[in-house]
């Protein structure tokens, strides 16, 4: 009887589950729907299209525009980024985790602090800085600006601190270096970690566009969100178009959760956040 | 530890200084092309290169540069698109110009002509003109006036102009009992058509003077003017303003035969039938006119009291470049642009018109304006046009957006047009001193 | 002081070692741009011109009196408050659900974390689209339902809730994972001891499940007003803070009076006006979750 119960329990938490996932995907087969549409029924006000296919929309992303060149830049971007960004953040992390030293919450006080400030407060003056080193219209200019992420080391800490202190005395009583400390105990150990907040962060710099577009001025060089707008002018909109590359856009960030979800739960699990 | 703090502070300081230094050199008068004239002629042996900025991007502009690097090798264009419109040109020139990257050559939006002249100090053209002996005598004259500043020197040369125009759509008209030939003529008879054509879940008009541009052509064609004669005060509390807007207010609120739409969703309004007459931009056409699936054509905008005042809208041509040799460069690429032959093809592809008679006169064009008769109407209004009002002193882009916000307000209801249109007054003679 | 000699020389070299390259990155790019912020929040300038002028308080004096501000912050704080008690609720509930089923939890997870990864610019372009009066998919859903939905961007009454329904759409799905995540790491041994003390459902999710997923609560409370107060692609692309201002914030005002009405001052003054209400918000959660938050 009990048995009964709990699958009917059962049964009516996946009906529940699955009717909210419907009302999230909404937007999401609307895009996909409305990229498959020809212009005339874009707001023929059909949620899901069974007409004729139309596929011009794909075939303009992928022809009109270097979409292809414009997603390389997009990965470049994502990639430097957030490998710069985990360099910085494990090192800082390092030294708020493992070392004692005068003025370290103070610091860590102030790492919290940038998270804090939208990046158009100090848009100006940043450009600025990257224009003095000569930097506007390279990689180096968008990447760089950003490498101290206050999230990473947030986060990076909290999950250093989880690790027993014990482990990297032992280390040391070793004859280990900082360095080695830091590598065999602390990342060895931090992997899942690691591996989250690289998802996590690749997937904001993948998807990042305000900062870019200011700095880069060379076509060649933007990266991908360039084109959702590429197709909307002051009064044209190709929507068929623009949804398509939305479409294909999400394509690889998708791809790269599919794999690594698993581990971004296991991640935040074993980060500083558990109860 | 505080040693260490103080000593970034320091360096942060000094990269301040710097930054700053280099930020207050600012912008050097600009050159005359005539004056440097020896300077001034291009090396053959390596291409000058110069940046064009623009709105339209794709595939049109992209092969009318191609077109230009391929038929010459003194000169190599860069083109850029900007995205966001006009608009999205001025942030973008604001960033850049605080760095000191302009660009040469730019389309720059009819509301900006005087941010131009005053702060990115574009370049009087009529040296280049005089020296090589341009024919100007075909341009438009009431396009011409477009690019000049309060000096009367020509800055920018008109690329790409709009006027107001009415839409409407065939079907609806007949539906409605009304004379598809025979659209309103006057804004006396618009609100009556409008209420009319409101039927069959579908709504008579939209007439979106939260738009600037559009407020400036009603206000000034019910008889307003947006200064005040003595050029002391704005004009935005006068009766005939206020007229105007209280006639958009009352199709929203009392006969509800308009809706209240974001400025791109009066376009799709319009070419989806969701309602039957628009008064918008004739470059609205290459949004509205692939996807209508009815009997859509166009007329020119309303009169009232048998007047007819269009602001113009669309961009001119200007050079920003303060290097006479890439001014030089600049100049050469704007002649190719201008030439009639190439005008005629982005006339074709955004219902913008071309700014000369003999544009309008080739073949090309006029084989297509018989087969699309909707791209007729702008060009029968182009001698009431006028500029599109810029705001004097440096608020003037915030003058557009009280005006906006006012009528905003009117039209959600918040408060009368009359108290809106004195609020925007009150606020944008506070901003206008000289 | 006695700190210091307690400190051996190399104790102290070390990790600013590992801290060089954060605070090397922090001092060019974060410090120095907002200490020229500030200074700016004091002058006049538009950016382009050689002279700044020195402007003492009047950027902030002119915003005190501008309405648009007012209006700007009293829907920052709205939209904060229509955005995060949603998601967090949302985020909770969907938690509990998943991690009681049996199975299909992977796939739930993956569709609700869909929209945290959906790029910021699709997403607004596409919810305008979804927002269109009449043919716009929302009101469609709604009619469904009999309710006769607003003009959702064009109406000064509705524009801010349009916006801000995107925000949950975008978010709920992160803070479901992070309860997912904690949930996970709760010692289900506890479970079992309350149970036999004849701890009911209910008892159980008050007294163990909320305490120990409190500091995850605090986390996102922090990030959630961080991340609502940097709202900006949404708005400029959904509604540009219109009608009438109606749905204007912040970060969005600050964009305008810098990018489009050429006040550089005006902007600073914005920044630095934010800066402080964010920070001020942060430390006071802060210091009142000290008592609240259980820490095992």
């Amino acid at each position: 009887m009990t048995r009964y119960w709990k699958s009917m329990e059962e049964t009516i938490k996946h009906m529940l589950l699955v009717a909210l996932a419907l009302l999230t995907m909404v937007p999401i087969i609307w895009m996909a729907s409305i990229s498959l549409r020809s212009e005339e029924y874009v707001f023929s006000g059909h949620i899901v299209w069974t007409g004729p296919l139309h596929w011009e929309g794909y075939v303009k992303a992928l022809t009109e525009v270097p979409f292809f060149r414009w997603l390389a830049n997009s990965l470049r971007i994502g990639a430097l980024q957030t490998l710069g960004q985990m360099f910085v953040g494990v090192c800082a992390a390092f030294a708020f985790a493992y070392y004692r030293f005068p003025g370290r919450d103070i610091l860590f006080l102030f790492v919290l602090m940038t998270m804090m400030i939208p990046m158009q407060v100090t848009l100006v003056p940043t450009y600025l800085i990257v224009n003095q080193m000569n930097a506007l219209n390279t990689l180096a200019g968008v990447v760089v600006p950003h490498l101290a992420s206050g999230f990473a080391i947030f986060l990076l800490r909290q999950s250093f601190l989880g690790i027993p202190k014990e482990l990297a005395e032992a280390a040391a009583m070793d004859g280990a270096g900082a360095f080695r400390v830091l590598w065999t105990v602390y990342v060895r150990m931090s992997g899942t970690m690691l591996w989250t907040l690289g998802v996590i962060a690749f997937l904001a710099n993948f998807n990042e566009f305000n900062w870019p577009l200011l700095v880069l001025t060379d076509p060649d060089q933007m990266p991908l969100p360039l084109a959702f707008q590429y197709f909307r002018t002051e009064t044209q909109m190709d929507w068929g178009a623009t949804m398509a590359i939305a479409a294909l856009s999400m394509v690889p960030v998708l791809a790269l959760y599919l794999i690594a979800q698993r581990h971004i739960v296991d991640g935040f699990a074993q980060s500083g956040l558990k109860g | 530890m505080k040693k260490t703090m103080m000593g970034l502070l320091l360096l942060s300081l000094s990269v301040a200084a710097s930054a700053c230094g280099s930020g207050s050199n600012g912008a050097s008068p600009p050159a005359s092309p005539s004056g440097s004239g020896g300077a001034a002629s291009l090396q053959p042996s390596e291409p000058v290169e110069i940046e064009f900025w623009n709105i339209w991007g794709g595939e049109l502009i992209d092969s009318l540069v191609n077109e230009y690097n391929s038929s010459q090798s003194k000169v190599k264009v860069k083109s850029v698109f900007v995205q966001n419109g006009y608009e999205g040109i001025v942030e973008k020139l604001q960033v850049q110009a605080a760095a000191k990257k302009l660009p040469d050559i730019v389309s720059n939006g009819l509301l900006y002509t005087r941010f131009a002249n005053d702060v990115m100090h574009a370049s009087p053209l009529e040296p280049f003109i005089e020296r090589d002996g341009y024919d100007m005598s075909d341009f438009f004259p009431t396009m011409l006036n477009l690019g000049k500043n309060e000096q009367g020197q020509l800055i920018g040369l008109p690329y790409g102009i709009s006027t107001p125009i009415l839409y409407y759509n065939a079907d609806h008209f007949q539906a409605a009992g009304l004379d598809p030939d025979n659209p309103p003529q006057t804004w006396e008879e618009f609100p009556e058509v409008a209420k009319q054509l409101t039927r069959d879940g579908h709504y008579g008009a939209s007439v979106p003077i939260d738009f600037g541009w559009l407020y400036q052509a009603l206000m000034e064609t019910y008889g307003g003017s947006m200064m005040s004669a003595d050029g002391k005060t704005v004009g935005l509390d006068s009766e005939a303003s206020v007229n105007a807007v209280q006639a958009v207010v009352d199709m929203v609120k009392t006969d509800q035969s308009m809706p209240l739409l974001q400025l791109m969703q009066t376009f799709e309004s319009m070419a989806k039938g969701d309602v039957s007459m628009l008064a918008n931009t004739t470059a609205g056409l290459g949004t509205i006119l692939p996807t209508a699936q009815f009997d859509l054509r166009t007329a020119p905008f309303p009169t009232y009291g048998g007047e007819r005042v269009v602001p113009a809208g669309g961009a001119n041509l200007m050079i920003f470049a303060q290097d006479p040799v890439k001014q030089e460069a600049a100049w050469e690429f704007l002649k190719f642009l201008i030439d009639p032959k190439r005008s005629v093809q982005i006339s074709k592809s955004t219902g913008y018109m071309v700014s000369r008679q003999s544009a309008l006169d080739e073949p090309e064009m006029q084989k297509f304006l018989e087969e699309n008769p909707v791209y007729k109407a702008t060009y029968g209004q182009i001698d009431e046009m006028v500029p599109w009002f810029n705001f004097p002193g440096t608020g003037g882009t915030r003058v557009q957006k009280i005006i906006s916000d006012q009528i905003q307000a009117a039209l959600q209801g918040q408060k009368t047009p009359e108290d809106a249109m004195k609020e925007a007054a009150k606020q944008a003679n506070a901003l206008i001193q000289p | 002081m006695k700190l210091f000699i307690g400190y051996r020389r190399k104790m102290l070299l070390l990790p600013f070692l590992f801290l060089v390259p954060a605070l090397l990155l922090y001092a060019v790019f974060f410090v120095y741009p907002f200490l020229f912020t500030f200074l700016l929040s004091f002058q006049q300038w538009d950016m382009i011109s050689p002279d700044r002028t020195f402007a003492g308080l009047s950027n902030y004096a002119e915003l005190l009196r501008d309405e648009v501000f007012w209006m700007s912050l009293r829907n920052t704080f709205l939209y904060l408050l229509m955005t995060m008690p949603v998601s967090i609720g949302l985020g909770l509930g969907l938690a509990l659900l998943m991690e009681s089923l049996s199975r299909g939890r992977a796939a739930y997870r993956f569709l609700f974390y869909l929209p945290v990864v959906s790029p910021i610019a699709v997403v607004a372009i596409l919810w305008s689209l979804m927002y269109d009066h009449r043919r716009g998919v929302v009101n469609m859903l709604l009619t469904f339902f009999g309710i006769d939905g607003p003009n959702w961007l064009s109406d000064a009454t509705a524009s801010l809730w349009a916006v801000a329904i995107v925000g949950i759409w975008r978010s709920f799905g992160y803070e479901t994972l992070l309860y997912v995540s904690g949930l996970k790491s709760i010692d289900k041994g506890l479970y079992e001891a309350a149970s036999i003390d004849g701890a009911g459902r209910l008892s159980r999710l008050v007294h163990i499940t909320l305490p120990l997923l409190s500091p995850i609560t605090l986390f996102m409370v922090i990030m959630g007003v961080i991340s609502s107060f940097q709202n900006f692609t949404l708005i400029k692309i959904m509604t540009g803070g219109g009608p009438n201002n109606s749905s204007n914030v912040l970060v969005h005002q600050l964009y305008q009076e810098a990018f489009q009405f050429f006040s550089i001052g005006k902007a600073a003054a914005i920044s630095v006006i934010l800066f402080a209400i964010v920070l001020l918000i942060s430390s006071a959660q802060l210091r009142l979750s000290r008592s609240a938050v259980h820490y095992s």
